[in-house]
């Protein structure tokens, strides 16, 4: 049988194409060059940093770098990646289904995400903003930039991830293959399935707050203009009801990709199935419940302010039954110390060290100290970095001989995961210094106590971002001259390894067998 | 169809109703504009007598637009009470 | 159908499904427009009672009517087409998409009388008569009522488009999951409107 990748072709075949694996390349495409972009924005911001007072460039364009770099990185790499492209093109194979339940609207989601993207970069070319990637009013109102096309571009941003959302929840509930119960899923459906609750609820809400003040800003609506009466507090409300849930949309899926790895390197089953699967459900509601952790000190209620802080705490623990999960699974079990497996333990050392810098601000009194300054940044760079690019980054590694038929070179991927690691480290672990020193974050201009940190930090930052580099490379070289891959080279008992690599249009020659498990590793 | 006309009679009869008790309080026209809506939910949208999944994304999206609202009424309602952190 | 489904059958209940997800993730559009009006309303409780009354209750009150009816003869419609009735389907149809441009026009001479009054929104609002934070009660009176008159003008659009595939002959009575589709659109629009009304109208 000819493979997806062959059959059609023609560059028409591949951007009309609704079968979700082509999407999810032309997605993978798409988000990499959102990476890159953001990545770039970084590296200049970085760059400036190097020196404690004004050079290198003006304020104005550093302000509008550290919004440009978070609007990238969320909206357009960190939202999408994983479910957007893993999502898409495991999902459908592991309910053993040929396709998403609405193979059109899935093409219709890329080009609205394109949509959006190009808009956002058309507003960033045309001097907007710089705001930040949060948007605060009053001063989103009252900023010289061009606000609106940005905030316009994550409203539509936001359609596609509804979209994808929307898709995913229909076909898990309705695609499953004849006999396929839901405690028979593979995990990662489960985490996709969690994310998508939360993409199909809380987008919308942040889409009426980007609206809003694209409307202040260039109506004079004067929702929250104080001179009115008006509360800028509201729009905090509003902006982080869903943009809390949002990084459950964006570590959620890295956990799906970290239950995978497990079972299959240390050949042993999850160690507690339902403690994976009923975790993500638990981290996407409870998700839901505390935004206000990001307005400690904005003007809200102590009495609202302790709510949030008492309800961050839960969420954590969630979090934590995966992570001792995960450990388990591999306990006495039998480890291959691949290049994915080197990320899995990157991701494991990071994401707890950063789950627990993030239990440590969200305890209000502390907050007090650490909001603003680059404690926050570091933490959140160690959840999103540490924890989602990696997982993202172990995904493109462990998935790459089904979606592409080529092995990578295991040995430029070990070397590169260990100058992640390294680069990673060098770059952040200052800021949590610098940060409880005092130094606040999107800030162009700092005081000289703070200068060497700061130079570490852009080093790592260097450094991380040559390997970055040197990762899409060779990733690139084993498309076309990798060894061609089997079916199943690592052994494993998921759904996916069960269909020719890569696989066929309908995924299936022959109907999924369902009478081994995707985690039996205990029998034959 | 006679489901269609009966709840269509009791939806007129209960827009009516909030005129006449709107000077009772804003509670008491929500409290029957929520009958309202599951009356339409329920016949008009077929929920009462289709798929479970249906009724429960319907039931999910209400607690979390009531959770939302709840969010922010509990800071607004109690800064007078509470108030912000002054450093 | 579309390989991935065992049966046309399954593909339309998934269609269900997807709309109803789809009409859950629209209603949190105004979760957000409501989460400000009752912290407006809780902050301002005097120049919100005090702008409510400028209210058209007569005009917001008919337009409720008018879309509690037109759920009414959506459900008579779609209720034609199931048992095949394609002339009276489409005749369903147009009283519904007349009812909805009933709305629609009502709220336009709504918005043209308070403009005239200077009851505009955010700094266009000129009037004097009230306390300064009544704008915010306009304000959030335009953005809930235009965001929902976007939502019926959109249901309009659905409407007239199922009223043509109805006179093509494109639904049987085993086969019309759009038309289903179409009218729990319609529905939530009555449903928000349900709520709207006694918000922003009945405030008193």
């Amino acid at each position: 049988m000819i493979d997806y990748l062959r059959a059609p072709s023609g560059i028409r075949s591949w951007l009309g194409s609704i079968d979700h694996k082509r999407i999810a390349l032309m997605y993978l495409v798409a988000v990499t060059i959102a990476l890159v972009l953001g990545g770039a924005f970084a590296m200049l911001m970085r760059t400036k940093l190097l020196i404690s007072g004004p050079g290198i460039m003006q304020p104005l364009t550093y302000n509008r770098l550290f919004t440009w770099h978070g609007v990238t990185m969320v909206f357009m790499f960190m939202i999408p990646a994983i479910p957007a492209v893993f999502g898409n093109f495991m999902l459908p194979i592991m309910v053993g289904a040929k396709d998403l339940a609405f193979p059109r609207i899935n093409l219709a989601s890329f080009y609205v995400y394109c949509a959006g993207a190009a808009l956002a970069l058309w507003g960033m070319i045309h001097g907007g903003a710089d705001t930040g990637w949060t948007f605060y009013s009053p001063y989103s109102t009252a900023s010289p930039t061009d606000v609106a096309p940005i905030a316009i571009a994550i409203f539509i941003l936001g359609v596609s991830s509804i979209m994808t959302g929307l898709n995913f929840i229909a076909t898990t509930h309705m695609l499953r293959v004849k006999g396929m119960r839901w405690m028979d899923l593979p995990l990662f459906v489960w985490a996709i399935y969690a994310t998508s609750v939360i993409q199909v609820i809380a987008t919308p809400v942040l889409g009426l707050s980007v609206t809003l003040v694209a409307m202040d800003h260039a109506l004079h609506m004067g929702m929250f203009d104080p001179t009115l009466g008006g509360d800028p507090v509201l729009f905090q409300h509003l902006f982080w009801f869903y943009s809390h849930p949002a990084v459950y949309i964006m570590i959620l899926p890295a956990m799906g990709v970290i239950t995978e790895l497990a079972p299959t390197f240390a050949r042993k089953n999850v160690l507690s199935y339902k403690a994976i699967a009923f975790s993500s459900l638990g981290i996407a509601f409870v998700g839901f419940l505390t935004w206000g952790h990001h307005m400690f000190v904005a003007g809200i209620s102590q009495l609202d302010a302790a709510i949030f802080g008492v309800m961050s705490m839960f969420v954590a623990i969630f979090s934590a039954i995966k992570v001792f999960t995960w450990l388990g699974t591999l306990y006495k079990g039998s480890i291959a110390l691949t290049a994915p497996m080197l990320y899995f333990f990157t991701f494991i050392y990071l994401f707890a060290f950063g789950g627990m810098t993030g239990i440590a601000v969200a305890t209000t009194s502390l907050d007090v100290h650490w909001h603003d300054t680059y404690f926050v940044i570091a933490h959140f760079h160690f959840i999103m970095i540490g924890g989602t690019l990696t997982a993202f980054l172990a995904a493109i590694h462990y998935w790459f001989p089904k979606m592409f038929g080529r092995m990578y070179p295991e040995k430029w991927a070990v070397l590169s995961a260990v100058g992640v690691f390294v680069g990673f480290n060098l770059t952040f672990v200052p800021q949590f210094l610098l940060g409880n020193a005092g130094m606040p974050r999107r800030y162009y201009s700092y005081p000289d106590r703070y200068h060497v940190l700061n130079v570490c930090s852009t080093l790592g930052a260097y450094l991380l971002g040559s390997v970055m580099v040197f990762t899409l490379a060779y990733l690139i070289v084993a498309l076309f001259k990798g060894k061609r891959a089997t079916a199943n080279p690592w052994g494993s008992r998921g759904f996916e390894w069960r269909v020719p690599s890569p696989p066929p249009t309908e995924n299936f020659e022959a109907p999924l067998d369902l009478r081994l498990g995707c985690y039996e590793y205990d029998r034959e | 169809m006679k489901r269609y006309l009966l709840s269509w009679i009791a939806l007129v009869v209960l827009a009516t109703l909030s005129l006449f008790v709107s000077t009772s309080g804003i509670a008491l026209s929500l409290a029957i504009a929520t009958v309202k809506a599951a009356i339409v939910a329920a016949f008009f949208m077929h929920l009462w007598g289709s798929r479970p999944v249906h009724r429960i994304v319907f039931v999910t999206a209400v607690c979390f637009i009531v959770l939302l609202i709840l969010g922010v009424v509990a800071d607004v309602g109690t800064r007078d009470i509470a108030g912000p952190y002054v450093p | 159908m579309s390989s991935q489904y065992e049966s046309i059958a399954r593909q339309h209940a998934t269609a269900r499904v997807g709309m109803w997800l789809f009409l859950g993730s629209e209603s949190m559009l105004f979760a957000g427009l409501l989460a400000l009006f009752a912290a407006y309303r809780i902050s301002y409780p005097v120049a919100f009672y005090e702008a409510a009354k400028h209210a058209n209750l007569v005009l917001g009150t008919i337009n409720t009517y008018v879309l509690l009816t037109s759920s009414l003869t959506v459900a008579l419609a779609l209720h034609a087409t199931e048992l095949g009735k394609r002339r009276a389907s489409v005749a369903w149809l147009l009283v519904s998409i007349a009812l909805g441009a009933t709305f629609d026009v009502l709220k336009i001479v709504e918005y043209a009388q308070h403009v005239g009054e200077g009851f505009s929104f955010g700094h266009y609002y000129t009037s004097t008569l009230l306390p300064t934070p009544a704008v915010l009660y306009f304000t959030l009176y335009y953005a809930l009522t235009g965001l929902h008159a976007l939502h019926v003008t959109a249901g309009i659009v659905v409407l007239i488009w199922l009223a043509l595939k109805v006179r093509r002959g494109d639904f049987t009575p085993a086969s019309h999951v759009a038309f289903e589709n179409g009218a729990l659109y319609w529905h939530l629009v009555d449903l928000v409107w349900i709520f709207l009304w006694p918000l922003l109208y009945l405030l008193r």
